[in-house]
């Protein structure tokens, strides 16, 4: 799954960690999620998208067509 | 060298400084059981240490600063009474008669073990989705690999191929397990560096 959290997250000007305090996770878990290392539960994405007041499909794409 | 590093160098530094003190401590009139102490903390603060220079930068991170800070304090208290203990378990013990008293004493230090098992159990229940599978794949992993372990061993023990006293084997069941959670720990972080 690919995202557009670093995008959002910079354009925001927060650093890592101040995301990772917004979303209540470790910064490792912010960095592994914008690398696509790491997928998130559907709890978490709601939560992502709903920081940036966006819907979950608007963050979080499959990957390929 | 970042504050990490230069933290881990004190570390190696500080755990060699106990294992010469250890091999040291005869002249220095320090008893076998302190001495075995010294070198155990010694020992395993050097793996600590190694296990901490191998692990990436983000691995660090893997924590909020308030979980982490609660997580040390609990985990920092018993384990340093552990230690305390450890270091006068056996005059304590030479002291006391009673079957119910010498039981206490004897029980004392897999209290404090118990209270660091809480710790750890907090910390990861309070971590973060990905943190927890990590921390309990890693925890699986140890679980097996130690298992494995002391079951082999006492294969071989049944076989007459070595002879490792009951006591010493089941003192190094929890300190062994620590170990492979460590090193699986190193190994399942990297995977989402």
């Amino acid at each position: 799954m690919n995202n557009r959290l670093r995008e959002l997250r910079e354009g925001r000007g927060w650093s890592q960690g101040e995301l990772a305090e917004r979303l209540e996770v470790s910064r490792q878990t912010v960095n592994a999620l914008e690398t696509g290392r790491y997928d998130p539960s559907l709890p978490l994405a709601f939560r992502i998208a709903r920081l940036f007041r966006l819907r979950i499909e608007d963050v979080f794409f499959p990957d390929g067509p | 060298m970042t504050a990490a590093r230069r933290a881990v160098v004190f570390a190696v530094g500080l755990s060699a400084g106990l294992l010469v003190l250890a091999a040291l401590g005869g002249g220095l009139g320090l008893g076998s059981q302190a001495r075995g102490v010294l070198a155990g903390m010694g020992g395993g603060g050097l793996l600590v240490g190694l296990l901490l220079w191998f692990t990436p930068g983000d691995c660090r991170d893997s924590a909020p600063p308030a979980l982490s800070r609660r997580y040390y304090r609990e985990f920092g208290a018993p384990m340093a009474g552990y230690f305390a203990v450890a270091f006068g378990w056996h005059r304590l013990l030479d002291m006391v008669q009673s079957t119910w008293l010498r039981a206490a004493v004897a029980l004392l230090p897999a209290l404090l073990v118990g209270l660091v098992v809480r710790a750890i159990a907090r910390y990861v229940r309070d971590s973060d989705e990905m943190q927890r599978r990590i921390e309990l794949e890693s925890i699986g992993i140890a679980a097996g690999l130690t298992a494995t372990a002391f079951m082999a061993g006492g294969f071989l023990q049944s076989a007459h191929l070595i002879a490792v006293p009951g006591n010493v084997a089941m003192l190094w069941v929890f300190p062994s397990l620590c170990l492979c959670y460590g090193v699986a720990k190193l190994l399942i972080a990297r995977r989402y560096v």
